[in-house]
């Protein structure tokens, strides 16, 4: 069993960019021209993971990761970035900022009425919940659409991502908490499992053994260190 | 109506029809092994599916099905060989004794040989992403021989399959002599020039 590595918190990424990589084949054109294309399920995520110049503990501790890493032997757990999302990491205040609320409704914590009424009670909408979404129902494997339950399941919009079991998915589209994504669902999900869009993670394997090599280059502390990745589905 | 309709549920032949008429055709190839330990079904999609026949799940290959061996045949031609290579990768090695064993799973030649092996299609929607129609067969034979090696870095197992016409009956060496002949049947003079005539003679034609 491959061992799961985190990438650790002294080693900071600068990008992570992440394509969906599948084959397709085909006979060749047909007399008018027309090419048939075959394909399969088959896409995997390619990552491209790019660090900034590394400090000295940074460089030693990248120096580290590699050797637990082995060539492509284990696995890194990487954290995705939902740039552009209001995502939660312990500062509440900064939450609620990013969701666009002004500084007096995060104050007395509510939402008024657009025309500023309150409801007969003194309150009004509350905030969103900066919670992890769960899944409203249980959705098999192969499935390209899933249901959200939570305001972070609804905020999510093209492009964004989230990861359930380590997995890593891109949506499509959301309506209203109706997700779709690609690819589709790697396992089997069940009603009420947790969805990372906080922090979504990836589980991924270097691309070739001599991946991680990069820094133990001379111009690790001056330049910027490219790593290429490809998507792990082994889990426990 | 063609053979290969036939063979699908009445209810989805237009549907079939209709995918198998596209540009781009979701189409997986399924690899099943019947060992009499477990049944191996495979299919080269990273997502597991069941099909509409059998009911059986068809798990992802994970690597696993390394060289899928082309496929040919027409009327001219003897049923030939498919060799199947299976990889192990290094990583989902976890006994110590996983050389030995692998040795001993190809020596137990009864839980393979004459057993059923078949390599399968199936057509799926491209929206839905689950499979129309039932799976149709590319090749289907039994397993004979398998043979371990070690590279660097992991285990290849090659396993030879071979149609249910092929090589039946045939004599030792593959050659049927004027004395093969006559020890079978003492009148036949059938073969009795085709020493000196150093020819091949092919009977099957199927």
């Amino acid at each position: 069993m491959a061992q799961v590595i985190d990438l650790p918190a002294g080693l900071h990424l600068r990008h992570a960019q992440f394509s969906l990589s599948g084959a397709s084949s085909t006979p060749g054109p047909g007399l008018d021209g027309r090419t048939q294309v075959l394909f399969s399920e088959n896409r995997v995520w390619m990552a491209s993971l790019v660090f900034p110049p590394l400090s000295e503990r940074a460089a030693r501790l990248a120096t580290v990761v590699g050797d637990m890493l082995r060539g492509r032997v284990n696995v890194l757990r990487v954290p995705v970035s939902n740039r552009g999302l209001a995502t939660f990491h312990g500062d509440l205040a900064a939450f609620y900022e990013a969701r666009g609320y002004s500084p007096q409704e995060i104050a007395q914590g509510y939402v008024p009425f657009g025309d500023g009424v309150e409801f007969d009670d003194g309150t009004g909408f509350a905030l969103a919940d900066p919670a992890d979404p769960v899944a409203f129902e249980a959705v098999a494997a192969g499935a390209v659409q899933i249901s959200l339950r939570n305001d972070q399941g609804g905020s999510l919009g093209p492009g964004d991502y989230f990861s359930i079991r380590d997995f890593l998915y891109r949506v499509e589209s959301n309506d209203a908490g109706k997700v779709r994504f690609n690819p589709p669902l790697r396992q089997d999900v069940a009603a009420g499992e947790a969805v990372q869009v906080n922090a979504p993670r990836v589980a991924l394997r270097l691309r070739d053994d001599d991946g991680w090599r990069v820094f133990q280059d001379f111009g690790r502390q001056s330049r910027e260190m490219h790593v290429a990745m490809v998507e792990a589905f082994e889990r426990d | 109506m063609i053979e290969f309709l036939k063979s699908q549920p009445a209810p989805q032949r237009a549907r079939v029809m209709d995918l198998l008429a596209r540009e781009a055709v979701q189409m997986s190839v399924m690899l099943h092994l019947d060992f009499a330990s477990e049944a191996l079904r495979l299919s080269n999609r990273n997502i597991p599916f069941t099909d509409l026949k059998w009911g059986h799940e068809w798990g992802a290959g994970g690597g696993l099905l390394v060289g899928l061996p082309e496929l040919s045949g027409g009327d001219d031609q003897l049923a030939p060989f498919r060799e199947f290579r299976l990889g192990i990768p290094n990583e989902w090695i976890d006994a110590e004794t996983w050389m030995a064993d692998l040795v001993e799973m190809v020596g137990d030649v009864g839980s393979y040989r004459g057993r059923d092996a078949g390599l399968y299609g199936q057509l799926f929607d491209s929206e839905s992403g689950q499979p129309v129609g039932h799976p149709f067969a590319f090749d289907i034979g039994i397993m004979d021989r398998m043979s371990v090696s070690f590279p660097r870095g992991g285990a290849i197992i090659s396993l030879t399959t071979e149609s249910f016409m092929a090589r039946k009956g045939v004599p030792v060496y593959g050659m049927q002599t004027y004395h093969d002949q006559k020890r079978r049947h003492p009148t036949d003079e059938g073969l009795q020039f085709v020493t000196e005539a150093g020819k091949l003679i092919t009977w099957t034609d199927w």
